[in-house]
C-alpha cells in the first residue's frame, strides 16, 4: 500500500504548489494597494503522509495600522483647521496689500489727513467717502466669508456623518459576513482587505480604536471612548443649521444614536475640526472683527462734536444708530453714513462741517475733518472682542486681529506637517511588510521547482505499479 | 513577518513622497525669484505681522503729510510773494508821500495822493492773491475774495474822517477805524477766521494762518487809505492840513515796515518748519522703505543657491526612479 501513499503525498504536494501559485499571483496582482494585505500559504506535514494546506494567513501589523490611523485623523483635522485659518488670513489681506484690511483703514486716514489741509477741495471729500465705504465693504466683505466658511463646515458636517454612518453599517454588514464564513472555513481575506479600507475611511473623519474579537470581527470605539460599532454600528446624526449669518445665535449639535454627544468623545478627526470651525473658531474671528468695527464707529463718533447724541456718526449700523447690545455682528452691517454721500441724497460738505451741521460753513475749516483723522491714531483700549490688554490704534487693532490670525495659522502648519510626516512614516512602515515581488517571484521559482518535482514522483510511482502490472 | 523582506510600495511611497516635497519647495523658490518676495511673509515674522502693519500705517500716513505739506508750501511762497509785494508798494508810497509832504507845491501833493490811491488799489489786488483758486488772506472763507474793492474801502472810512477838525484826528479815526471789529474787519474785509494748523508730521502741526487782518496788513492799509483820501479831496483848500496829512500817511506807512517784516519772518518760520519736517518725513520714508523690505523681500542670491540645491535634489530624485524600476527580478527572469 505504500505506493499508493506515495502517490497521495505527491498529489497533496502538487495541490500545495498549485495553490502556492495562486497566492503570489494574488499578491503580486494587488502589489499596488495600500488595504492589501500580503497572504501566506501555511502549510504543515499531514498526519497520514504528505503536505496539508492549514489555509491562507493575511498578514497585517494591527499595531502600526492603529498607529497610521491616529496619525491620519490628526492630519485630517490639521488640514480642516489650517484651511480656515490660512483663508482668513488671506481675506485680512497682507499689510500693504491693495484692499487688505490695514490698507483699507492707512487709505481712510490718509485721505482724511489729506483732506484737512485742503478742505475746500471736492476731490478729497469724495476721496475720504469713497475709503470710507471701501473701509465698511471690507469689513462687510471679511464678515460675510467668515460667516460663508461656517456655512460650508455645516455642510461638510453633514457630508461627514452620512459618509461616517454609511461606512460603519457596510462594516458592521462585512463584520457579520466574515463571522459566518470563517465558521465554515472560508477564506475571508479579501473581506478583511474591504472592511480595513472602510475603517481607515471611518478613521480620517473620528479617530478610532480597533479591537479584534473572536470569529474574526471587530469591535471600534471612538479614541474618546465612545463605542462606534459592536455587532451594531452607532448612528451620528445632525440637524442641518440652514442660513449662518453672524448674529446667529447656538447652532443644532451632533447628536450619537439620538443622545447628544457627551464632549471630548468624537474629538480628534476631520468632524471634530468642521465642528470647532463652525462653533467656535469662526465666531471668535468674528467677535474680533465685530470689535474693530464696533472701535471704528465709536470713534468716528466720538470726534463728531456736531453730531446730535442718539443719532449714528460717520459709521451706521446698516444705517441707524449703534448701540452696544447689538455689538454681535456688527462688522456685517457697518455701513457709512447717508447723510455724507450724494449719491444718497447726501451732501459731501458734511463730511468737512460735521453730521449735524446746519449748512456748508466756511469752506477752508479743516478742524472736523482733522478730528477724524486724528482720532483714528489714537490709542485706545477696544470696548470688546477679547484682544491683548493694551492700547492699539485702530491700525493697531487690525494688526492685532492679523497676527493672532498668522500666528495660529503658522502653528497649525507646523501641527499638519508634523501629522503628514508621522503618518507617512507609518504608512512607510505598513507598506515595508507589503507584497515584495522579489520575495515572490523567488517563492514562485521553489514552487515551480517542488510542482516539477512532485509530477516526476507520480511519474516514477506510475512507472513503478505499470512494472507490478505487467507481471 | 520575514525582515528580509521589503514591500514594493514601500519604496515607491518614499520616491512619490521625496518627490512631492522638493517639487513643493521648488514652486515656493520660483514664486520668489520671480516675484521678489517672500512667499510667507508672516512665517519670516514669526506671525507677528505688527511691526509691517505700523510700518505701512506710518508709510501711508507719511505719503498723506507730504500732501498736505505740498498744499501749505504753495500757500506760504503765495503768501510771502504777497507781502513782498506790498512792501514794495508801502515803501515806494511811504517816500512819495513824504517827499510831497516836504514841499509847498501842492500839485506835488495831489500827484503823491493819487498814486497812493491807484497803488492802494493794486495793494487790495495783492491781498486778493489766490493759488489755486483758492484766497490766501481769507482764512477759512477761502472761497471769497479776501478784502473789497478800492471804491468800497475809500466810500466806507470817507464818512469816519469827513468831519475830523484836523488832519491828526483824520489820521487818528482812520487808524481806529482799521482796529475797530465793526470797521475794516466787518465792512471790508470778506474773508473768515485764520485757517486751522495742518498736520504735517507726527505730532508737527503747521498753520498758514495769515489773514488780511494781521495788524502789519492793516497798517499798511491805513498808511495807503490816508493817502488815497487825500485824493477823495479831504482837507481840500487847506495846503497844510493836506501836507500834514500826507507826512502822517508816509511816517505810518514807514513806521509799519518793523511789522511787515515780522510777519514776513512769521510767514518764513513757518516755511522752515515745514521744510524741517518734510526732511524728517523723507528721512523717516527712507528708513522705513527699508525696514518694510527687509521684513517682505526674499533674498534673491539666497533663493537662487536654495533653487539650485532642490534642483539638484529632483534631478537625483529622478534618475532614482529610473534606476530602481530596473532593479527587479521580473527583468532578470525574462
Amino acid at each position: 500500500m505504500s505506493l499508493t501513499q506515495s502517490l497521495n503525498a505527491a498529489v497533496s504536494g502538487l495541490t500545495a504548489a498549485s495553490r502556492g501559485a495562486e497566492v503570489v499571483a494574488n499578491n503580486i496582482a494587488n502589489k499596488d494597494l495600500k488595504s492589501y494585505g500580503k497572504r501566506t500559504l501555511d502549510l504543515s506535514t499531514a498526519v497520514l503522509g504528505g503536505v496539508r494546506i492549514e489555509g491562507i494567513l493575511r498578514q497585517g501589523n494591527t499595531v502600526v495600522i492603529g498607529e497610521r490611523r491616529m496619525a491620519q485623523a490628526d492630519l485630517a483635522a490639521n488640514s480642516v483647521l489650517l484651511g480656515f485659518h490660512g483663508a482668513l488670513e488671506g481675506w485680512l489681506g497682507l499689510p500693504g496689500d491693495v484692499g487688505s484690511l490695514g490698507n483699507r483703514i492707512d487709505r481712510l486716514e490718509a485721505a482724511l489727513t489729506t483732506a484737512s489741509a485742503t478742505p475746500q477741495s471736492e476731490a478729497y471729500l469724495a476721496t475720504v467717502l469713497d475709503t470710507a465705504q471701501s473701509l465698511a465693504g471690507g469689513l462687510r466683505q471679511v464678515s460675510e466669508q467668515i460667516q460663508q466658511a461656517r456655512q460650508q463646515a455645516d455642510s461638510q458636517i453633514g457630508s461627514q456623518v452620512a459618509e461616517f454612518n454609511d461606512a460603519l453599517s457596510r462594516v458592521a454588514e462585512l463584520n457579520r459576513t466574515i463571522v459566518r464564513m470563517a465558521a465554515q472555513g472560508q477564506d475571508v481575506s479579501g473581506l478583511v482587505d474591504q472592511r480595513q479600507a472602510l475603517v481607515d475611511q471611518i478613521a480620517g473623519i473620528v479617530p478610532l480604536r480597533e479591537i479584534q474579537r473572536e470569529g474574526g470581527q471587530i469591535v471600534l470605539y471612538s479614541a474618546g471612548g465612545a463605542t462606534l460599532l459592536d455587532g451594531q454600528p452607532a448612528v451620528l446624526s445632525i440637524q442641518p443649521a440652514g442660513v449662518i449669518r453672524a448674529e446667529s445665535g447656538p447652532l443644532p449639535g451632533l447628536m450619537l444614536n439620538g443622545q447628544s454627544v457627551i464632549s471630548g468623545a468624537l474629538d480628534g478627526g476631520s468632524l471634530s475640526a468642521s465642528l470647532a470651525i463652525r462653533d467656535e473658531i469662526a465666531p471668535a474671528a468674528q467677535t474680533r472683527l465685530d470689535a474693530i468695527a464696533r472701535n471704528l464707529i465709536e470713534r468716528m463718533e466720538a470726534a463728531d462734536s456736531t453730531r446730535p447724541s442718539g443719532s449714528p456718526g460717520l459709521f451706521t449700523d446698516a444705517g441707524i444708530n449703534f448701540t452696544a447690545s447689538n455689538k454681535k455682528g456688527i462688522a456685517a452691517r457697518i455701513s457709512v453714513n447717508m447723510l455724507v454721500d450724494p449719491a444718497n441724497g447726501g451732501d459731501l460738505w458734511r463730511l468737512r462741517a460735521g453730521l449735524g451741521a446746519s449748512g456748508p460753513g466756511d469752506v477752508g475749516n479743516g478742524a472736523a475733518l482733522t478730528q477724524l483723522a486724528n482720532v483714528l491714531s489714537d490709542l485706545q483700549t477696544p470696548a470688546s472682542g477679547g484682544f491683548a490688554p493694551g492700547q492699539f490704534s485702530l491700525s493697531g487693532l487690525a494688526g492685532q486681529l492679523l497676527s493672532s490670525t498668522a500666528t495660529s495659522r503658522l502653528s497649525q502648519q507646523n501641527a499638519a506637517s508634523f501629522a503628514a510626516s508621522r503618518t507617512s512614516a507609518l504608512e512607510q512602515f505598513e507598506a515595508a511588510a507589503g507584497v515584495d515581488s522579489d520575495h515572490e517571484l523567488q517563492i514562485l521559482l521553489r514552487i515551480e521547482t517542488a510542482y516539477a518535482a512532485n509530477a516526476r514522483v507520480i511519474t516514477a510511482v506510475d512507472h513503478m505499479l505499470a512494472t507490478l502490472l505487467e507481471i | 513577518m520575514s525582515l528580509t523582506s521589503i514591500g514594493d510600495l514601500a519604496r515607491s511611497l518614499i520616491l512619490q513622497q521625496a518627490n512631492q516635497s522638493t517639487r513643493a519647495g521648488l514652486n515656493r523658490l520660483t514664486q520668489e525669484l520671480t516675484s521678489g518676495r517672500r512667499s510667507d511673509v508672516a512665517a519670516g515674522m514669526y506671525g507677528n505681522l505688527t511691526p509691517l502693519v505700523a510700518t505701512e500705517n506710518s508709510l501711508s500716513r507719511i505719503a498723506a503729510w507730504t500732501a498736505a505739506s505740498d498744499t501749505l508750501r504753495l500757500r506760504f511762497q503765495a503768501q510771502q510773494s504777497a507781502l513782498g509785494a506790498l512792501d514794495g508798494i508801502s515803501v515806494a508810497q511811504s517816500q512819495a508821500l513824504l517827499r510831497a509832504s516836504g514841499t509847498n507845491q501842492a500839485q506835488l501833493v495831489d500827484l503823491a495822493a493819487l498814486d497812493a490811491r491807484d497803488h492802494l488799489d493794486s495793494a487790495l489786488g495783492v491781498l486778493n492773491a489766490q493759488i489755486g483758486g483758492q484766497s490766501v488772506f481769507a482764512g477759512v472763507r477761502s472761497d471769497h475774495p479776501a478784502v473789497g474793492t478800492l471804491d468800497e474801502l475809500l466810500n466806507a472810512v470817507w464818512p469816519v474822517v469827513a468831519a475830523a477838525p484836523s488832519p491828526d484826528a483824520a489820521f487818528a479815526a482812520i487808524q481806529n477805524w482799521f482796529d475797530d471789529p465793526a470797521g475794516f474787519a466787518a465792512q471790508i474785509y470778506r474773508g473768515g477766521v485764520a485757517l486751522q494748523a495742518v498736520s504735517v508730521g507726527p505730532d508737527t502741526t503747521i498753520s498758514a494762518d495769515t489773514t488780511a487782518l494781521d495788524p502789519a496788513i492793516r497798517g499798511a492799509l491805513a498808511g495807503l487809505t490816508a493817502g488815497a483820501l487825500l485824493d477823495r479831496g479831504l482837507f481840500a483848500g487847506s495846503i497844510e492840513g493836506r501836507q500834514q496829512m500826507a507826512r502822517l500817511a508816509g511816517e505810518a506807512l514807514a513806521g509799519n515796515a518793523e511789522g511787515r517784516a515780522g510777519l514776513a519772518a512769521r510767514i518764513g518760520l513757518g516755511e522752515y518748519r515745514l521744510a524741517q519736517a518734510e526732511i524728517r518725513n523723507t528721512a523717516e520714508l527712507t528708513a522705513l522703505g527699508i525696514s518694510r523690505a527687509a521684513m517682505v523681500t526674499a533674498d534673491p542670491f539666497e533663493t537662487a543657491t536654495e533653487l539650485e540645491q532642490v534642483e539638484t535634489r529632483l534631478s537625483l530624485i529622478h534618475v532614482l526612479t529610473g534606476r530602481l524600476q530596473g532593479l527587479s527580478l521580473v527583468e532578470v527572469l525574462r
